[in-house]
């Protein structure tokens, strides 16, 4: 079995986004995780969440274009958030905590127990906290 | 290869075949290559390489694609739930 990491969304508004502080260690970060065999998978809620912003923001619509296309022609590796997952989501989500901790970021460590994987590529101190190593500690082991 | 309509009769065999042997079983119409039977450890090597494929094409796109992306804003990371969600 692949060692597998799970995408955040703000992973994928870092490499994607030049203008971000992070843009250079995203693309880093991501160029290693490829160069190290790790499968990137992407959790349906972040893909509705992250081509939901880039085609609210973005000047030019090539990142979405990309991003629907890989999904139509099946290239990504995506993990269904069925009615398990969303719940496992919902037990982890606290309505009353921090606002940065969305119900997506709680789908995002739902997914990565489930599949067992390696790691999140994100940069929150959320995932660490649930107990989920970040994908730039994972490269650097 | 094997013409699809053999299949019902000879898949106890062909099923052996591709997972014992580990290749792959071209089935044909009309003597036409039509699509192909493979192990599970293939489809999974299959998949591998294809989401391989996928990231270098994302990271290639990033990279091939940094002028034109220029425009974003710099804390659209930090803001994103805030133009999502608000109107």
């Amino acid at each position: 079995m692949a060692k597998t990491v799970v995408v955040d969304s703000d992973a994928i508004y870092a490499i994607y986004n030049p203008e971000d502080s992070l843009n250079s260690k995203a693309t880093d970060t991501f160029q290693h995780l490829i160069e190290n065999g790790f499968q990137l998978i992407y959790p349906t809620s972040v893909l509705f969440e992250s081509i939901s912003l880039f085609q609210r923001v973005s000047p030019s619509p090539e990142v979405t274009e990309m991003l629907v296309d890989m999904i139509k022609n099946d290239e990504l590796l995506i993990c269904v958030v069925d009615n398990v997952l969303l719940k496992e989501a919902a037990n982890i989500f606290k309505p009353t905590g921090s606002k940065k901790n969305t119900l997506v970021d709680c789908s995002v460590v739902a997914v990565a127990k489930k599949i067992k994987a390696s790691g999140v590529f994100a940069y929150d101190s959320f995932y660490t906290k649930q107990g989920l190593k970040l994908a730039e500690d994972l490269i650097h082991q | 290869m094997i013409p699809a309509r053999n299949l019902q009769k000879y898949y106890k065999s062909i099923i052996k075949d591709v997972k014992t042997k580990k290749h792959a079983v071209i089935l044909t119409t009309n003597k036409n290559p039509q699509a192909a039977i493979i192990s599970l450890e293939d489809l999974e090597k299959l998949n591998q390489t294809k989401a391989t494929q996928a990231s270098i094409k994302m990271l290639k796109f990033a990279i091939e694609n940094r002028e034109k992306l220029k425009g974003l804003p710099a804390d659209l990371r930090l803001r994103a739930d805030e133009i999502l969600y608000s109107k």
